[in-house]
């Protein structure tokens, strides 16, 4: 056996069991539930084809369906707006102090450790009708708030997935930060420059590819939440596309109209993964000039 | 590296092979009917269910102390949900994965049913000689039975049994605030059957008017809340109004018909004043904070919430007239089924007749609800020195004077009652904070039942 056959041979080998994995765990439930999009399938008896009549009737008949994706964008844009600016200003703030960096950085990481549910759980009973929030709201002679209600449960739901998510962000942003060479925010103060010029024309750019990585990430799991809807409720209001995936094939057993469904959600997550790409990516700055 | 990488390369690969043949036969039930931790010659029989951790704990010590001794060649293998347990469920079924014993529901049953999967147990009862069919409750036939020729249940054969019951639709009222409020009691029974009878959509909107304080902007007494889910309070509401929520032959939602309209207006009615969006889901909790006049439930609310410091009262559900007649819902009724591909099924039926006998005397102890035999709840429930809280036990007489009332929660074949629940659930909110019209709050629900009859019919 040649040298290449036998490396390329132990390639294989070491790539297997990943391979393996994705073909049994990825590849073939994504094609199973692409062929059973095209099908009426109750999870009882066998699937009976219908062609593209579950698409037809998610575009023509859903009655929530482009309030679900509308909601999904809002979410999505809000916690990615606000967890990016916030865990940004933080990092800067946090790195303005180095003597108390890793305190700062331990605290806001804290929410992050957490168990989701146990968070979801906590910010439920926060959110509650008698809960900590109203409470001190009735205390200080201000109405109750009913945070969960059809009005207030998307904004309410963002306020808890940017407190959840913004250690992580920190801990992305405050290396990045770290990492901007000093001599060229010197060279900017010699040359009188505002602390708002050193950020965009220097910090910025130096750790764009963290924002840019970090948007991406915030881009897809903002597009795929439903965890946070499904504990805390909200109804329509915060009913996001994937969360009625869940309940057509978990609640209801419509598999069929529920893979369709998130067809649509992927090709959804695949075009804006793209444009950004296509069109974000050309703003970011690497500094080894790639 | 490089030497040992050849090696590194097979031995990742063989532990690969290994561990996927080691996925294949782990899981169900094996030819020989043993599987996990029977060994020793054991036949195990896995049971399914949606029980907690603790209340698992306390069914495998009764094993030990008593099933074991009694069958030492059986071992019961218990296996608890994480997630929705139907779905789980069919998801076994379709990959042949199914545990021997599940629980079952009346509202979820059917799709079991149409695919054959659940084996008839009136063979196994007959042949008992521990416990038979007519020793259970009639209402077991109403939930379990079924013809699959007519489609109709109430007849045919047996396909699950259940293991404790209460109608717990039935009105908890908190007597004090009635006193306080100065109103009569609801206490009237012309039939004689103990309960206080039930009382008209009208006297009950008055009530519920009456009883509903607030300070300001704030409710400081409820006057009245589900309970239980909303969606199944509905449903409880039409059915005492003597209608269904679908049509009882094409099963399409009846939300577009003024009559059933006329239910949910009134009962959303009440909901809205009461603000029930803002409370969540803490009704029990409110109402032996005495914060709540009245709600709906079952026997088991008792313990479970410590409602035996309220002096309480049970009646029937309201009726939308007087000639109207009351039907008292039992949502539960969850029982056990046994899979018909089982390996193991007389084994299994081995353990239900234990449950129902051993664990239904020691739950018919605890008061907690009536077990699946009637004679345990005759003989201990209905004795005030087993059940010695006054509160409980008086409770207990009434709920058992309404179990002649009962009947099974409506029930659509091809709308679960999960899905009627969620899609109510979904839209209510909306509604209630004026975000969607009555008629378009009616339309949706008529839609979303209707899409799923539709798809579920193919």
């Amino acid at each position: 056996m040649t040298k290449r056959k036998k490396t390329t041979l132990q390639f294989f080998a070491y790539i297997s069991p990943w391979m393996v994995g994705f073909l049994c765990f990825g590849l073939f439930p994504m094609l199973y539930s692409l062929y059973i999009s095209f099908c009426n399938y109750q999870m009882v008896g066998e699937p009976k084809w219908v062609g593209f009549q579950n698409y037809i009737d998610l575009f023509t008949k859903e009655l929530y369906f482009f309030k679900t994706f509308r909601n999904t964008f809002v979410f999505m844009g809000a916690t990615t707006i606000f967890g990016m600016s916030l865990g940004l200003l933080f990092s800067l703030l946090i790195n303005s102090v180095p003597k108390c960096r890793r305190f700062f950085q331990t605290l806001y990481y804290l929410p992050a450790v957490l168990p989701f549910i146990a968070g979801t759980m906590l910010w439920e009973s926060m959110y509650a009708k008698y809960g900590i929030l109203n409470s001190m709201l009735t205390t200080l002679g201000l109405d109750s708030i009913n945070f969960m209600g059809y009005q207030n449960a998307m904004k309410s739901l963002i306020v808890m997935a940017v407190w959840g998510g913004i250690g992580g962000k920190i801990t992305m942003f405050l290396p990045a930060v770290a990492s901007v060479p000093d001599d060229l925010l010197e060279s900017m103060d010699i040359d009188g420059a505002s602390a708002w010029t050193k950020f965009v024309h220097v910090t910025l750019p130096m750790i764009s590819p963290t924002i840019f990585y970090l948007l991406i990430m915030d881009i897809i799991g903002g597009l795929q939440a439903y965890g946070p809807m499904m504990m805390l409720g909200g109804g329509t209001a915060t009913m996001t596309a994937t969360l009625q995936i869940y309940n057509y094939a978990m609640v209801d057993h419509m598999m069929g109209y529920a893979s369709a469904y998130a067809w649509i959600v992927f090709l959804m997550v695949l075009v804006v993964t793209f444009v950004f790409f296509r069109f974000g990516g050309a703003k970011v700055y690497y500094a080894d000039g790639d | 590296m490089k030497r040992y990488g050849k090696l590194l390369a097979v031995a990742m690969t063989a532990g690969m092979l290994f561990g996927a043949v080691a996925c294949e036969e782990s899981g169900g039930t094996s030819d020989d009917g043993t599987f996990g931790g029977g060994g020793n010659g054991k036949t195990t029989v896995r049971f399914y269910s949606f029980n907690d951790t603790e209340t698992n704990k306390k069914l495998e010590e009764a094993l030990e102390a008593d099933f074991y001794k009694k069958n030492p060649d059986i071992y019961v293998q218990l296996e608890i949900s994480t997630g929705s347990f139907y779905t789980n469920l069919l998801t076994d079924f379709a990959g042949g994965t199914e545990a021997d014993v599940f629980s079952m529901e009346p509202g979820e049953i059917y799709p079991f049913l149409s695919e054959n999967y659940l084996e008839p147990l009136d063979g196994y009862f007959e042949k008992s000689e521990n416990v038979s069919l007519d020793d259970v409750w009639e209402i077991n036939n109403q939930a379990y039975a079924y013809d699959s020729e007519s489609k109709t249940f109430g007849t045919g054969k047996t396909y699950a049994v259940m293991k404790d019951w209460t109608t717990d639709s039935m009105l908890l009222y908190n007597r004090s605030l009635f006193t306080q409020e100065q109103l009569a009691m609801i206490e009237g029974d012309e039939d004689g059957d103990g309960v206080a009878d039930p009382l008209t959509f009208d006297e009950f909107e008055v009530l519920t008017t009456q009883l509903l304080k607030k300070q300001g902007n704030l409710i400081s007494q409820y006057s009245f809340l589900p309970g239980l889910a909303e969606a199944k309070v509905l449903a409880q509401f039409i059915t005492n109004a003597g209608l269904s929520w679908f049509d009882p032959t094409t099963y399409e939602s009846t939300f577009d018909t003024p009559e059933v309209q006329e239910v949910v207006r009134y009962y959303y009615d009440i909901l809205g004043k009461n603000e029930v969006n803002d409370v969540g889901s803490t009704f029990y909790p409110l109402f032996a904070q005495g914060k709540i006049a009245m709600v709906m439930g079952g026997l088991y609310c008792i313990d479970a919430y410590d409602l035996d410091n309220l002096d309480l009262g049970v009646a029937y559900p309201p009726v939308k007239d007087e000639n109207t007649e009351c039907k008292p819902y039992t949502t539960g009724c969850v029982g056990f089924a046994v899979s018909s591909r089982s390996k193991v099924k007389e084994e299994a039926f081995k353990f239900i007749e234990w449950y129902l006998n051993y664990y239904g005397e020691q739950d018919a102890k605890n008061c907690n609800n009536f077990p699946a035999l009637k004679k345990y709840a005759e003989e201990y429930m209905l004795d005030p020195e087993i059940n010695t809280n006054p509160v409980k036990f008086k409770a207990t007489q009434l709920f058992y004077g309404s179990l002649s009332k009962a009947v099974v929660i409506d029930r659509n074949p091809y709308c679960s009652q999960a899905s009627f629940e969620n899609i109510e659930f979904t839209y209510t909110g909306e509604y209630l904070e004026g975000a969607l019209s009555f008629e378009d709050f009616c339309n949706t629900l008529d839609y979303e039942i209707n899409k799923r009859v539709n798809q579920a019919k193919g």
